[in-house]
């Protein structure tokens, strides 16, 4: 009896809190449109969630960035750097617990732009294109900002960068060039096998004349050139499972015949220093995404001499637009304003280079025009994060890259070839979701050691395969097709 | 006789294994933070330097500031925290434990419920945030751990068994008071309960990472095990996400060493090795020595 009379106090209790909780929600203000010519009167602090490495001196670029800004949009600017260990988890909390902040970073892969869109997180920017965001909206290639699109609506602007992704060698010049090789003739991995078993041969220092992590093996240069679109489609339109293709067979047997060959190293499952062991020159050749510039960013005080040369076309897929994104929160108290800052980061040069490269004399000295050289241990540096900010193509370069490198950019983005399936967005209910998640547990189990050659392949992949039959992929790939088959019939109107 | 013998033998050659089992990464870690960063890439891992350097320690201690900042963080929260943390869950469980307290059923049933249900991630946030603006204090680090509902329960049962209630009858005969009888008799016999309660909270709150995640964004008050939390997870983002980051080849290349983040490893290690010995002491007392007599 005495225990009844309480639950129902507990009960009553947590109603109570539940009620309360919920009165207490969106409690948004409505939007106050505002005069682009003119400065608003009342100032607003924005709150501005960054992922980067955290700089001490972030001070002194508020102060500068609220000088500047005092008298354009009336805004002072608070910058909260997170590393990418913290960023996910804090957001998404912040995000669920509907607490205030401003602007933030966003991606697909990282804060799940596409849920937490469609939760309702972030202010739909549409409206703002033709009004506070117009300048911004003109910087970008043609349909980009569709790529950006979650079910019809605009939730995040892109950062204007490379749009496009490529796959290419980048490879030791000096070694290259001593023994003839042009590396440019060779299209896949099994072209190279001989020059590969040459350098083995001939050069002591590099035991291991190639190496790889799971994104950068044999599979991805199959998956990329034959464009096995990420859920799975084949170019003509039908879904499959890619883990049953003869291409995905084929690859993870020439990895595993490279790792018995002893070409790639045997901790290579486990190693996660495959660059370091690059630029320690102990490496002769490696897969990786490039752009203009890559191994001049990538090995910029190196004692050797590095090239890259492209094997894959340029793709505009669907990390085109949603790859690095800045979105307005759904919880801030001015959306337009930080729609005012965010058009202003995106197209003025000051603006964009103080928060990425610091104040001139303190954190940097100008060289020319658009060159910069960093000040070691100045307290700030955010070059790096650069292509998380606003529009790179504003940014001014440091001395260790080539001058051209944005020209090249551009060219790179102009020649980029377009597809129709980076549009594609999977609409997914609580039962296939938990689906999705059965099935990518299975994959984290095989892929990562099959792609890498740290298995047999003869045995491992029908294992494989049948794992994921337990868990139901061929539903799957039933309930992708349809909505796939969906997207393309709206793509055709 | 020999039976004895041998059984000690054999519990001899177990324990000696297990000791080797725990010891030997330790000693791996130490090795590899005083390896050269080459040598480790040319050579693997090794339980003796390769070539002795201590390049890593360097490396870590560049900028003291930071490292030194986070070990006084670390260190008032841990001594803070424990201490604050193991008095109010004897004194709440010593209240439990006490048969002639009126509201010890409904303080039970509370700690209890709250034992098997929380609100989730989501609401504990709220309310730290909302309700008592932790965000970017260290009491943040702090306050959500104080009351320990599972300690709770342990420690009452433990007053229950091991202080005897003539005890307290003969406290109060002599005229002492609740507090009096609290601290001067019955925390002496209670001991080695509260110390296995300190030494547990002394270790959640060092190797805390999970509330500075949540709650901590200025820089100046990250802890000692966030740094190093901070550091793997990073390495293991950019290895995961390299795809996504074309363009983030700096930090690509800015991944601190193997031994960097062994060094790291040892530097977080080192104190709270110290603690150990100390409570050891008690627990051993505190099993041998009884409270009545005859």
């Amino acid at each position: 009896m005495k225990m009844k009379k309480w639950l129902s106090f507990l009960l009553a209790a947590v109603l109570a809190a539940l009620c309360l909780a919920g009165c207490g929600g969106n409690q948004n203000s409505a939007v106050v449109e505002e005069d682009m010519n003119q400065c608003p009167e009342d100032s607003y602090e924005i709150n501005w969630y960054l992922m980067a490495e955290p700089q001490s001196d972030v001070h002194s670029i508020e102060a500068a960035l609220n000088d500047y800004l005092k008298d354009k949009i009336n805004v002072t600017v608070k910058i909260n750097c997170l590393s990418s260990a913290q960023y996910g988890q804090k957001m998404n909390t912040m995000i669920n617990a509907n607490e205030y902040f401003d602007l933030c970073f966003a991606a697909r892969w990282m804060l799940d732009y596409v849920n937490n869109a469609r939760a309702g997180a972030f202010v739909a920017l549409d409206d703002y294109l033709d009004s506070y965001l117009k300048d911004t909206a003109a910087g970008y290639n043609e349909g980009i900002l569709d790529c950006s699109r979650v079910d019809g609506t605009l939730y995040a602007l892109p950062v204007n960068k490379e749009m496009a992704t490529q796959y290419g060698w980048i490879y030791r010049k000096d070694i290259a060039d001593k023994y003839n090789i042009d590396m440019s003739q060779y299209k896949s991995f099994e072209d190279l096998e001989p020059v590969l078993a040459m350098i083995k041969e001939n050069e002591p220092e590099m035991n291991y004349p190639i190496d790889w992590s799971i994104d950068t093996a044999p599979f991805t240069l199959y998956q990329s050139e034959n464009f096995i679109f990420k859920d799975g489609t084949y170019p003509d339109d039908t879904v499959m499972n890619i883990f049953g293709t003869p291409e995905f067979k084929q690859a993870c047997e020439t990895a595993r015949d490279f790792y018995e060959k002893g070409y790639v190293r045997s901790d290579v499952l486990t190693a996660t220093d495959q660059l370091q062991r690059m630029k320690e020159g102990k490496t002769f050749v490696m897969l990786q995404p490039i752009k203009p510039g890559k191994v001049q960013e990538l090995f910029k005080d190196s004692t050797y001499q590095f090239a890259q040369t492209g094997v894959t076309q340029p793709m505009i897929d669907y990390l085109a637009g949603t790859g690095s994104m800045q979105a307005i929160s759904a919880t801030s108290k001015n959306p337009v304003r930080v729609a005012r800052f965010l058009n202003i980061l995106n197209t003025d040069p000051y603006v964009k280079n103080l928060v990425i490269h610091g104040i001139e004399g303190k954190h940097y000295t100008k060289i020319d025009e658009k060159t910069v050289e960093p000040i070691e241990n100045s307290g700030y540096d955010l070059y790096a994060d650069s292509w998380t900010i606003g529009n790179v193509f504003l940014d001014y370069l440091t001395t260790a890259e080539e001058p051209d490198k944005l020209e090249q950019l551009k060219q790179f983005n102009a020649e980029a070839k377009d597809s129709r399936v980076n549009k594609f967005l999977l609409e997914a209910n609580d039962d296939v979701e938990q689906r999705q998640a059965e099935i990518s547990n299975v994959i984290d189990k095989y892929k990562k050691q099959l792609v890498v050659g740290a298995v047999d392949p003869e045995t491992t992949i029908p294992e494989f395969l049948e794992q994921l039959d337990v868990v139901g992929v061929q539903e799957q790939i039933q309930y992708n097709q349809e909505q796939y088959d969906a997207y393309l019939k709206t793509l055709e109107q | 006789m020999l039976a004895e013998k041998k059984s000690n033998l054999i519990l001899n050659i177990i324990f000696a294994i297990m000791f080797v089992v725990t010891v030997f990464p330790i000693l791996l870690t130490i090795s590899i933070s005083l390896t050269d960063s080459r040598a480790i890439m040319d050579h693997g891992y090794s339980i003796w330097p390769e070539t002795f350097s201590t390049e890593a320690y360097r490396y870590i201690f560049k900028t003291p500031e930071t490292i030194l900042r986070a070990y006084a963080v670390t260190i008032f929260v841990t001594v803070v925290g424990a201490t604050l943390s193991t008095l109010i869950i004897s004194l709440y469980s010593y209240a439990l434990s006490r048969k002639d307290f009126k509201g010890r059923k409904v303080l039970t049933f509370y700690v209890f419920i709250t034992m098997l249900f929380n609100g989730g991630t989501v609401a504990w946030y709220i309310v730290c945030t909302s309700l008592y603006h932790l965000s970017n204090t260290v009491w943040s680090m702090i306050l959500p751990y104080l009351m320990n509902t599972w300690y709770i329960i342990i420690m009452r049962t433990f007053f229950q068994t091991s202080v005897p209630v003539s005890i307290i009858e003969s406290g109060k005969l002599d005229g002492a008071g609740e507090w009096r009888i609290f601290f001067e008799l019955v925390i002496p016999i209670a001991v080695p309960g509260i110390a296995t309660i300190a030494l547990f909270q002394t270790l959640n709150y060092w190797n805390d990472w999970w509330l500075p995640i949540m709650f901590i964004v200025k820089p100046e008050l990250y802890n000692l095990q966030f740094l190093l939390q901070r550091m793997m997870q990073n390495i293991q983002q950019l290895n995961e996400n390299a795809k996504y980051m074309a363009n983030a080849s700096e930090q690509l290349m800015n991944v601190p060493t193997d031994g960097a983040r062994m060094a790291l490893c040892i530097v977080a290690m080192g104190p709270i090795l110290i603690v150990y010995p100390f409570f050891q002491k008690y627990f051993i007392q505190g099993l041998t020595i009884g409270s009545i007599k005859g």
